[in-house]
């Protein structure tokens, strides 16, 4: 709720228990037996403009009462009341109206955005191990939009992000997986905390990929990982992550050999420097294909280091590629750098 | 079976986790053939398991039968003394709760100064400070490591692979290494373009840090200094960091 419509409010509540309050207090003085329930009963009556007639100022005057006086307090006390009443309501539902509204032109203005998107990712289910997906998506400049029923969990992420693109609604029906935008994103990610819907939205996905002929990956988490990942790879996942049984190898290299981990490691995690370890494939269009390394002057112009290279983007790498290494459509460039410069190669390698 | 435990390793609890730990280990010692079991460069002699639940258990002897187990709560420091743990090398608490892996982090490094504690969480942020404060050397948060390892094998299969075959793949010789400068190396008061390492061992320098330093600075410019007790890290094949390792060992002739 904004400040301006909450003081409103708070305005529009304090005149009506004021309305209240003066004419309880002026019929319990003018009028002759009266009890303090009766006059807040006879303002309350004459406001909502019921009037029954048990009780009236005319009725209940006494005989030394100024009948002018009554009455016009009793003008008052209606024109007044009425004013203040209707305020409140127009309070409300200006409150009501305009909060519906703008979620309604934020909810547009967001799927325009998801439409718009173009090699994205998308998220489905908005778990803990999700929330490190998109922090890491965020972080290497990646655009993705998450899928997820609870609304207490979106607004608690959105507390997280910035910019967050979201879709509120259960992943395993198809139209929701549509309006993320299915044709144009490079891969899916399946991480629902039930295992089972998880395999279904798997299956959903590839059964659209075989139909539709979208590019798009399909990855999925699982938990129990000798029971699910023949399943959830039999219904089509590309690529299937239990996060239990990693971090099972990752704990022995932790007890074992902490040094061989521990670079990497600190190089991904660092925030201040953000070195990352990413890939580019390069494309038909791009400047750099058919030169050597050294023509590219790619460590010059964007201050990387290319660690690797694998020609086509199949079979062994080419490690600690020399200058004249030469670089042709369809290479993967394995390259290590801060997250700009990583951009910047990403632009170039994309073309035209 | 208690008393005789020496260098051992102690797993609490038999979760998804303890599971893939048993496999690696199990993995191990099927690679060494009745040699001694050597990873990194720890000898392990035996592990064994703490795990309350006798229908787990059972589940898990029918896979290893030889498997040494503890019937009881690794919360129970009588529990952990039979398990010889004041011998132990290590110790990994990966039960379910997060506030028994706490205690258990405690009870360990009272209980042995010298052991070393690998320990699990949902919640880096709050339990990950409290498990270091109690003592773990390391804390591993499935969620973090999960998340980071999706997002890699759908936005970067290859870097997955490439890195994959570096620290695990026994067969490429790719490694990246930290060497430090000795005082009186021929390289100290070189710069690294003067100093031409990747033109003379095929390297490449991915980062440096000085004496001084508390980070690593990342891919570091052509005219940085080589000075004594900086840190060079390198990738490359093993050969060629022998080889920096050599001249960085060099030294000027006085």
């Amino acid at each position: 709720m904004n400040s301006v419509i909450r003081k409103k409010i708070t305005k529009a509540l304090a005149l009506i228990l004021l309305v209240f309050a003066v004419g309880t207090t002026g019929f319990y003085v003018l009028l002759d037996g009266l009890t303090v329930i009766d006059s807040l009963y006879l303002t309350v009556v004459t406001l909502a403009t019921v009037g029954y007639g048990d009780f009236t100022p005319h009725l209940n005057m006494p005989p030394e009462g100024n009948p002018y006086l009554i009455k016009f307090f009793a003008i008052f006390i209606i024109l007044f009341g009425m004013s203040a009443l209707l305020y409140g309501i127009g309070v409300m539902t200006e409150y009501i109206v305009s909060g519906e509204l703008l979620g309604e032109r934020r909810r547009k203005r967001m799927q325009k955005l998801i439409a718009s998107l173009r090699n994205h990712y998308i998220i489905c289910g908005a778990g803990e191990t999700s929330f490190y997906m998109m922090q890491e998506l965020e972080k290497t400049e990646r655009p993705f939009v998450v899928i997820e029923k609870s609304e207490e969990r979106i607004q608690q992420i959105l507390n997280q992000f910035d910019e967050l693109l979201y879709l509120q609604g259960d992943a395993t029906h198809d139209e929701i997986l549509e309006q993320a935008g299915l044709e144009h994103a490079t891969g899916v990610i399946a991480s629902l905390s039930d295992e089972k819907d998880n395999l279904f939205v798997v299956m959903s996905l590839s059964q659209k990929k075989r139909e539709s002929g979208f590019p798009f990956r399909i990855a999925a988490k699982i938990t129990h990982f000798e029971k699910m990942a023949p399943k959830i790879k039999s219904a089509g996942a590309d690529c299937v992550v239990s996060p239990e049984h990693i971090s099972g190898r990752r704990m022995i290299s932790e007890m074992f050999r902490p040094s061989v981990t521990t670079f990497l490691d600190r190089m991904l995690k660092d925030d201040r420097a953000v070195m990352r370890v990413e890939e580019v494939t390069v494309s038909p269009d791009s400047s750099l294909s058919g030169k050597s390394l050294r023509e590219t002057r790619i460590s010059k112009r964007a201050g990387l280091l290319i660690a690797a290279i694998r020609k086509g983007g199949k079979g062994e790498f080419i490690h600690n590629p020399t200058a004249e290494q030469v670089i042709e459509e369809g290479d993967v460039l394995i390259a290590m750098g801060a997250m700009a410069h990583i951009v910047a190669l990403r632009k170039l390698t994309r073309g035209r | 079976m208690e008393g005789e435990f020496q260098d051992h390793i102690i797993i609490c609890g038999l979760g998804e986790t303890s599971m893939q730990i048993i496999e690696e280990l199990e993995s191990h010692r099927e690679k060494s053939a009745g040699q001694d079991t050597i990873i990194g460069e720890v000898r392990l002699r035996e592990y064994l398991v703490i795990e309350s639940s006798k229908d787990v258990i059972d589940k898990a002897v029918a896979k290893w039968p030889d498997l040494f187990y503890i019937a009881g709560d690794a919360t129970d420091d009588d529990v952990l003394e039979r398990a010889s743990i004041a011998n132990a090398y290590g110790i990994f608490p990966v039960l379910p709760s997060e506030k028994d892996n706490l205690y258990i982090t405690v009870a360990a490094r009272q209980l042995n100064p010298r052991i070393r504690i690998v320990a699990r969480t949902a919640d880096v942020v709050n339990i990950g400070k409290k498990l270091f404060k109690g003592g773990a050397n390391s804390v591993i948060s499935p969620n973090s490591i999960g998340g980071l390892r999706l997002v890699s094998e759908i936005a970067r299969p290859h870097v997955t692979d490439f890195l994959d075959e570096m620290l695990r793949d026994k067969n490429t010789r790719l490694r990246i290494a930290e060497i430090a400068v000795e005082r009186h190396s021929i390289l100290c008061g070189l710069t690294l373009r003067e100093a031409c390492l990747p033109e003379k061992c095929g390297l490449l320098i991915i980062a440096m840090k000085k004496r001084d330093d508390r980070f690593y600075r990342y891919n570091p410019l052509a005219s940085a200094r080589i000075e004594p007790d900086d840190i060079i890290v390198a990738l490359g094949y093993t050969e060629q960091i022998f080889q920096l390792t050599k001249l960085v060992k060099e030294q000027a002739r006085v």
